[in-house]
């Protein structure tokens, strides 16, 4: 991918898969080698999935066991708990895997081509975390008209429901762009704040407290301590 | 390894020892009340001639802790040895671990003669190191199992909290009041070969202790009262969960395992706090810390037996895999953080099959 300025590309780990279905046990090792490849570095990182596919849609999840689903469900869960910030770029056909790892990400981009198929076969939607996913990012009313919804939305329309944050022309330039900007977040602390995110619909203001002063003190800790190794000895 | 608990006859919510003891301040009221408690085995003391509870003497609160803790011991070993499918002739050594009382002989010898154990038993009392002390007890039992291959050894965790109590009113003493409950927890172990009951082995253990916080937490005397109070510092969750990352990854290091490999984690059940300052910092879930936070819930701080409580939830509730890991965590006066590794037997990774050797 071609970087749009000339000073050195920022670090990011990248990661192509497919577009479309069905799922497999390569593509579950795929991501978990990929969160692997993450968890292993130090320093702050960008895990960039880019995800699309010129082939036609396939079914979703096709004829697969229920504990595949299962190994797939914990892997897309480790990539929305990376101690990284996380981008999605997509392209083209994007079913199965492509649309629950975006809804997975931190930030979603998408070319002007790409066509989200919702996984919608006969007989209805995917009852995956993917639903869960479209409740607690786009609200519960509205995943709901999503289900009823005729599958196909375009890279506009999709943005329009709120499930791709940007939508461009030159797909690499912008993952550049983002890329650059995401690079000075520490990984870790981010993921500690999207974590109080994820869990703050569903926790009551007592619950939830506890853990964000935790999370409060953690930043006075580490600027007390950030402060006294700057000190003169 | 085999486990069994025991607490006393009675449980009370919070909301019947707020009237129990007639407690009117509604700051105090609020501590116990936003506690994630619902209910406590306790002790309480007998009632006065005008229905309210008087206050006991220390005498009388440390003969409360033997014979409480005698009572309550000797049920959870024998639970122990039911489930590890042993005798009481098979107890080749016993490590009893309390901090709610002094005495000599300690438990270990009390518990010896109450159940007619063998005379020829060795024994050990870990006695005063606090609610981190069931994992130091642990580390001395793993280490006289493996020196003695195929001998059942037992730790037994034994803390009568009723008997450590203070009221004066306080702040101070009604942070401790609202937190601590009444039960004994019991492990066996053995290393080698002739091993009855198959359970995880322990893989390794790693201690942080954070000397700048060693008046944090304390049992100590107070003499205006005549008696030993616990003190616990409102900066004690913070503490913990600061230095919890550090110490887990010490525990982790050189063993090929991440955090995220961890399947089953078994913390402490210190308070509500020190849970969620444990959480943020090692970036576990609610559903990680679900067994630690429903033992609270139903038992609240059993200081050193609790880890086992949850322990017990964890096996009951029948959803650890093969060659799985779990980590066991306590942290204590110190301060203290104190881990343990464990290793399921079974020799597939839950990850994508893949072989994960130690």
């Amino acid at each position: 991918m071609a970087s749009s300025n000339k000073t050195p590309a920022p670090p990011a780990e990248r990661l192509s898969l497919p577009g479309t279905g069905p799922l497999s046990s390569s593509l579950v090792l795929a991501i978990n080698e990929f969160c692997d490849r993450i968890d292993a570095l130090s320093g702050n990182t960008v895990a960039v999935i880019e995800v699309g596919d010129a082939e036609p849609h396939q079914a979703w999840p096709g004829e697969v066991s229920i504990h595949l689903v299962s190994r797939w469900e914990r892997a897309v869960r480790r990539v929305e708990r990376l101690r990284a910030t996380t981008i999605a770029a997509a392209s083209g056909t994007c079913s199965g895997p492509a649309l629950e790892l975006l809804l997975a990400t931190d930030y979603r981009l998408a070319a002007h081509d790409a066509r989200l198929h919702l996984p919608s076969e006969p007989g209805g939607f995917w009852p995956g975390m993917v639903l869960h996913r479209l409740a607690n990012q786009i609200g519960g009313r509205r995943a709901r008209r999503l289900l009823l919804h005729p599958p196909e939305l375009s890279a506009a329309e999709a943005a329009g429901w709120g499930l791709v944050d940007e939508v461009g022309q030159d797909l690499g330039a912008a993952v550049e762009r983002v890329v650059s900007t995401l690079a000075p977040v520490d990984g870790a602390e981010f993921a500690i704040r999207r974590r109080l995110l994820l869990d703050a619909p569903t926790t009551t203001f007592e619950d939830a407290l506890g853990v964000h002063l935790a999370a409060c003190d953690r930043v006075l800790r580490r600027a007390r301590a950030d402060a006294e190794t700057r000190l003169p000895a | 390894m085999g486990t069994g608990t025991a607490v006393p006859a009675f449980s009370y919510s919070q909301e019947e020892l707020l009237e129990v003891f007639r407690i009117e301040d509604p700051r105090i009221r609020s501590v116990f009340l936003n506690s994630a408690i619902e209910r406590r085995f306790l002790t309480l003391p007998p009632e006065g001639a005008d229905g309210t509870r008087r206050m006991e003497t220390q005498g009388e609160l440390l003969a409360k802790h033997r014979a409480s803790g005698i009572e309550m011991g000797a049920r959870a070993l024998q639970a122990c040895l039911k489930n590890a499918d042993a005798d009481l002739e098979d107890v080749r050594y016993l490590c009893c671990v309390s901090s709610t009382g002094f005495m000599t002989p300690g438990f270990s010898a009390l518990i010896i003669r109450e159940l007619g154990l063998e005379h020829n038993t060795s024994r050990l009392d870990v006695v005063g190191m606090g609610c981190n002390a069931g994992l130091n007890g642990l580390a001395a039992v793993t280490g006289w199992a493996h020196a003695h291959p195929g001998q059942l050894a037992i730790m037994l965790c034994v803390e009568a909290c009723s008997a450590a109590y203070v009221f004066d009113g306080t702040m101070r003493t009604s942070v401790v009041n609202s937190l601590f409950g009444d039960g004994a927890a019991a492990v066996a172990v053995q290393a080698g070969p002739g091993a009855r009951h198959e359970g995880p082995s322990v893989v390794k253990f790693a201690s942080c202790i954070i000397p700048e916080a060693l008046e944090a937490m304390r049992y100590d005397w107070d003499d205006d009262h005549g008696k030993f109070s616990f003190f616990l510092d409102r900066e004690v969750p913070y503490v913990v969960g600061a230095n919890a990352e550090e110490v887990v990854g010490r525990l982790l290091a050189g063993t090929g395992l991440r955090r995220d490999d961890i399947a089953h984690w078994i913390i402490h059940s210190g308070g509500k706090k020190v849970i969620d300052s444990v959480m943020i910092n090692l970036a576990l879930s609610r559903w990680d810390v679900r067994h630690t936070t429903g033992v609270l819930r139903d038992y609240g701080n059993l200081s050193s037996g609790s880890f086992l409580f949850s322990y017990n939830r964890l096996i009951d509730e029948g959803v650890v895999a093969p060659g799985e890991h779990g980590v066991l965590m306590t942290m204590g006066p110190g301060s203290t953080i104190e881990t343990a590794l464990l290793r399921w037997p079974g020799g597939e990774n839950a990850r994508d099959g893949q072989r994960r050797e130690l």
